[in-house]
């Protein structure tokens, strides 16, 4: 068990380096193609299939570049209690050290609980990701690549932010059965 | 002494038998080393990820920067030569509007990351925290 929260500890800690990544090279990138995109705008031998493009692109970009605050805001109002920021401080991995007496606990929810405890860091770097695969969704909706309206992005930030919370979720749901 | 030197004319002919040879002879190679390195303290995804997101970062921040000072140069050079058009001939194809935007456009390109500042500030009421140097998210 303690491998396997090991290997869970260490999937997060990956993840919430490739996060600060991603955001860096996208919104970057997004800011100068929504420079491009203000400069096109006015050349007379452009016409945009989608005139606001450079506005979603220069707001994506900044979403990316303090995607940290922007994951604060959601989680405020989804209200699970947890806070991103981002540390220049690269740290390797601190796994949980299981304590095998205590682990199982009292009841089968206190164990549930436990187990997710243990995992913790693996589900709020994993919803982090998903949330940020959420917004790069919302751009290409705005695109007009897409398929979908969008909804489907919407729910995924919706859920992505309810993955980063499962710890009080789980605590909400087990309250039931307390 | 009896040495074989491979002639370069052979050495295409050669390959197949020498790439197989040579990665019989490095794959236990590769195992004893992945196992020497799965031994050593901090070698993990996130360690392997830290030196990668670093490069990335850096590598990613410079190819930025210099297509912010190319394109902002291009669109330098094009307002001027729009607005030059312009004034030849008022009626023709190039706009003052254009010219105008154009550097603007330029100034824009080359001062992106106070762009991304500004845009930054209007979303979330701060200047961006992700700053170009290698980071990790925490959560509390």
């Amino acid at each position: 068990m303690q491998g396997f929260v090991n290997l869970g500890a260490d999937f997060g800690t990956a993840i919430a380096i490739l996060i600060p990544l991603i955001c860096y090279l996208m919104g970057g990138g997004l800011l100068i193609a929504s420079i491009y995109g203000f400069w096109q705008w006015l050349n007379p031998s452009h016409s945009p299939r989608h005139p606001w493009m450079p506005f979603a692109a220069l707001f994506t970009s900044a979403a990316l570049l303090s995607y940290d605050r922007m994951l604060n805001f959601a989680n405020r109002t989804f209200g699970g209690g947890v806070r991103t920021s981002l540390s220049g401080n690269l740290t390797s991995y601190t796994p949980p050290t299981l304590n095998a007496g205590t682990f199982v606990g009292a009841t089968p929810e206190d164990t549930l609980l436990n187990i997710i405890t243990a995992f913790e860091l693996f589900f709020e770097a994993y919803g982090a990701l998903v949330v940020l695969f959420g917004l790069m969704g919302l751009y290409h909706v705005m695109q007009g690549n897409q398929q979908h309206t969008m909804g489907k992005p919407i729910v995924q930030i919706v859920f992505g932010i309810g993955v980063m919370n499962v710890l009080a979720i789980a605590t909400t749901v087990m309250g039931y059965f307390a | 002494m009896n040495r074989t030197l491979i002639r370069l004319t052979t050495l295409p002919a050669r390959m197949p038998r020498t790439l197989a040879k040579a990665a019989a002879l490095a794959t236990p190679a590769l195992f004893l080393a992945q196992h020497a390195f799965g031994q050593a303290a901090g070698n993990t995804l996130g360690g392997r990820l830290q030196a990668a997101s670093t490069d990335l970062t850096t590598g990613g921040g410079f190819v930025l920067e210099i297509l912010g000072y190319l394109l902002g140069g291009a669109a330098m050079l094009a307002g001027i030569y729009t607005i030059w058009q312009h004034s030849k001939n008022p009626n023709g194809q190039a706009r003052f509007g254009y010219g105008l935007v154009s550097i603007l456009a330029g100034g824009a390109f080359l001062t992106a990351s106070l762009f991304g500042t500004f845009s930054s500030q209007t979303l979330a009421g701060a200047g961006p925290s992700n700053t170009g140097t290698a980071q990790q998210m925490t959560f509390q």
